[in-house]
């Protein structure tokens, strides 16, 4: 054989490979999910799950309330919440981060359908857990390192090491998103969607439940049974991961987005007690400092913004999945405590500094 | 990095043969392998690149001077440091629990005895180093290497964690004409094949095996005599495809960079009777064993006892454990049993011979697979006692094993690839039949196990 007629061959193959992938929701798979059920997604990954909830949001009427962040979030639903039908929405994308959480705030706004109020999860700066969002679409991904590259050449508070970093952890991502369609699984499902009517329930793993876990109409997903004492133990401090340079960027995004008519609430995600105790007691040191970063960051940018210390009733509940994923009515009822709780003023364009000097005793999260 | 890695093949091989196609970058292609060598290897814990790092240069500075050559302090003071490297990394532990018989304490301070990790192939350039030790000081080599192409014989990443187990003078020669290399169409041809039917080994073959039998070998007291003779064939063509997998990716690799390295399996489970079969498994290890410890113990002279040590030898280089020097002294009992029957041996049917041998082998694996309790716990099921058996294999199971075994006898991978270097045969639909190949490889990927022979 030839080699190069080997080369021309196997890149068509690995074209076809990709294209017989099922291609990420278009339509509203949340929708269709009958109220008071819930339903187990087929195979869905990470960006499908990001491109399902944006769809969501593009299709149904601009919500009331809007939940972004992880795992670690995802079980709230509006009933927790004691919002009404529709007018919450959960867009946690488990597996997400932070940085997944602000690029889908963008998104909705985008397409003007960012929720009134926004509350995003960020991971407990104890846990450090740190990355860029997934997607499966090449554009969005090169214009994500594109931003982080140029903030590192323009900007001096993000710097070249920063950027470079960020750019790593960009191609880490996308590899990681290319590699997943290596996977018989993925590609069974994908023969399977082309071959089914590629509606939404295509991307049900069955039929809708009234119980078990899976994703409830309201994006939110049915929590598994608490966890067993021996996962519920201190989690030990985790090194250093967090870019503080970007996290501070991403604020300031959320910044812009609360300038256009959006109440944006950030909460440090809470511990399990014996964990907060540890955390309390002996933090790891990246995190007090990342966490005074973070909340001077809010106080400059007027955005409300809770450290841990704000989550102690959370801490102590029972039904804990395990030592980072609360129970779904405890986190709730610390979520409506964080809303009815007074909005912080928006300092004016050219008073910034002035302003947040003047409210720093407001933003509500404790100093470490 | 292993081979059986999406980034191995989409990110570092594309890469390493970029640059070292270079022709700017052509005078510095062994920097650009070893490099990509250290790189390989550094990638799976620092501290083991900078092990094989002072192993090379500890050799290189002693046996690489003028004068190794019958000095017999050399070659002791050369063969010490790796020697010793290989015992503490791999034989610590097993020291201290097994010969010493000092309990493990329960403390999680770190220790430095206890806390070893073996660094992956550290038996394979291990010998590599020693060899070079001993052909230096046999006056082998007269010409002492640059230093940057031994380096590169010793850490050349396509043999470095797995074999094959080469001596310096089997690839002086595209050493040192690696400036000169140009990679024929009818070489890349080839390489790529022995890649792709490497691969299809591994991760088609024998990493299907393991999931079928992971199961029940964790549950070695619970099985039907059914079962536990399923498990015991289907772990014999798992280990060969694992490590038969792993020598022709090597190979193949190999001829992308103009090194042509000896084959590492004939047919292993086509011998006629155990003595053959060392002939045929592994080989590189068996000529290293007779070439540096059987003869030098007088070979055939002594011979009973010159088979025990070298097998015992050969079983404590698989692993530190009870279980792997009694494999060796099992497959010494073989082979001293073969010779003094080999008469009556001799006139079987040969697919008796081939039957015997196979299932002798298969049985030694065994050794590989459990502890001593376990061993018990298996044999017990073999013989129909297994405690609340477990389902066995279904129709999938036995009709994989049988394709298995078909394509161990039957077709040979070599010639196969040796044939897809020829231009004039079948090239578009063997160019089509190679890419399905190489994608079904990729789409399987995600659930292929380390090679077991790395642990070694």
């Amino acid at each position: 054989m030839r080699p190069l007629q080997f080369l021309v061959i196997l890149s068509g193959l690995l074209v076809a490979l990709f294209a017989v992938q099922r291609p990420a929701p278009q339509g509203d798979i949340f929708a269709a999910i009958p109220a008071g059920q819930r339903v187990r997604f087929a195979q869905i990954t990470e960006p499908e799950l990001y491109a399902a909830k944006l769809a969501h949001g593009r299709a149904a009427p601009r919500h009331a309330v809007g939940l972004f962040g992880n795992s670690r979030a995802v079980m709230v639903g509006a009933n927790d919440l004691g919002t009404a039908t529709g007018r919450f929405f959960n867009y946690a994308i488990p597996g997400g981060s932070f940085r997944t959480s602000v690029a889908l705030a963008e998104d909705l706004a985008r397409a003007g359908k960012l929720p009134k109020i926004v509350l995003i999860s960020l991971d407990h700066l104890e846990i450090q857990f740190d990355g860029n969002p997934n997607t499966r679409r090449v554009g969005d991904w090169l214009r994500r390192v594109s931003r982080d590259a140029a903030a590192g050449i323009s900007r001096t508070d993000i710097g070249a090491r920063a950027s470079l970093r960020a750019i790593w952890r960009h191609i880490y991502v996308g590899y990681g998103g290319m590699a997943r369609y290596f996977n018989a699984e993925q590609l069974a499902a994908g023969l399977r969607w082309h071959l089914s009517d590629n509606g939404v329930q295509a991307w049900w793993n069955g039929s809708p439940r009234a119980g078990g876990s899976g994703y409830r109409h309201d994006g939110s997903r049915a929590s598994a049974k608490p966890g067993k004492s021996r996962e519920l133990g201190p989690i030990p401090a985790a090194a250093s991961a967090v870019l503080v340079e970007f996290l501070r960027e991403d604020l300031r995004r959320l910044a812009a987005l609360q300038r256009r008519g959006a109440r944006i609430i950030v909460y440090e995600s809470p511990l399990h007690a014996a964990s907060f105790e540890r955390a309390s007691r002996r933090p790891a040191p990246h995190a007090t400092v990342m966490r005074a970063a973070f909340l001077r960051g809010c106080n400059r940018l007027g955005l409300e913004c809770h450290g841990q210390g704000a989550a102690t009733a959370v801490a102590a509940a029972a039904g804990w999945r395990d030592a980072t994923h609360p129970p779904a009515m405890a986190l709730a009822a610390y979520l409506s405590a964080l809303i009815a709780r007074a909005p912080a003023k928006r300092p004016n364009e050219g008073a910034r500094e002035e302003g947040a000097r003047r409210r720093g005793a407001r933003t509500a999260g404790p100093a470490q | 990095m292993i081979f059986n890695d999406l980034a191995f093949l989409f990110i570092f091989l594309p890469t390493v043969l970029a640059v070292f196609f270079l022709p700017p970058l052509r005078g510095l292609r062994p920097w650009t392998l070893l490099a990509a060598s250290f790189v390989f290897y550094g990638l799976s814990g620092l501290e083991h690149a900078v092990a094989l790092a002072a192993g090379i240069v500890w050799v290189y500075l002693v046996s690489g001077r003028t004068g190794a050559e019958g000095n017999k302090w050399r070659l002791t003071a050369a063969i010490a440091l790796p020697a010793l490297a290989l015992v503490y990394y791999k034989y610590t532990g097993f020291l201290i629990a097994s010969v010493l018989g000092i309990e493990a304490s329960a403390s999680k301070e770190f220790s430095l005895f206890r806390d070893v990790v073996l660094p992956a192939g550290i038996s394979f350039f291990t010998f590599q180093l020693i060899a070079f030790a001993i052909d230096r000081y046999r006056g082998d080599i007269p010409t002492v290497p640059r230093f940057g192409l031994f380096a590169l014989y010793v850490s050349f990443f396509p043999q470095l964690v797995a074999g094959p187990i080469l001596r310096y003078h089997e690839i002086a020669e595209p050493l040192h004409g690696l400036r000169a290399f140009r990679l024929e169409a009818n070489a890349a041809a080839r390489a790529v094949a022995f890649i792709a039917l490497g691969l299809a080994a591994k991760v088609l073959i024998a990493d299907t095996l393991h999931h079928y039998i992971a199961g029940w070998r964790a549950e070695p007291g619970a099985l039907g005599s059914v079962t536990a003779l399923y498990v015991l064939f289907a772990y014999s063509f798992q280990i060969y495809f694992d490590f038969y997998g792993y020598s022709l990716v090597a190979i193949g690799l190999g001829l992308l960079f103009g090194f042509s390295f000896p084959d590492n399996f004939r047919r292993p489970y086509e011998a006629l009777n155990p003595r053959e079969f060392w002939r045929r498994w592994h080989r590189t290890l068996s000529y290293w064993i007779r070439d540096y410890l059987y003869l030098p113990l007088g070979g055939n002279e002594r011979y009973r006892r010159n088979i025990i040590i070298i097998f015992a030898a050969c079983g404590l280089w698989h692993g530190a454990g009870w279980t792997f020097i009694i494999w060796g002294l099992y497959h010494a009992i073989l082979v001293l049993g073969y010779s003094a029957g080999a008469k009556g041996w001799d006139k079987l049917p040969r697919l008796a011979q081939i039957a015997l041998t196979f299932v002798l082998v298969s049985a030694g694996w065994t050794l590989f697979m459990f502890d001593f309790s376990g061993i018990a716990a298996f044999a017990r099921s073999l013989a129909g006692l297994g405690a609340a058996p477990l389902a066995g294999p279904g129709l999938e199971h036995w009709a994989f094993l049988a394709l298995a075994a078909t394509i161990c006898f039957v077709p040979s991978f070599e010639a196969m690839a040796r044939r897809a270097g020829d231009a004039a045969r079948a090239s578009l639909l063997r160019a089509g039949a190679y890419a399905f190949l190489s994608v079904a490889v990729m789409v399987f990927i995600d659930r292929s196990q380390d090679f077991i022979y790395f642990r070694f």
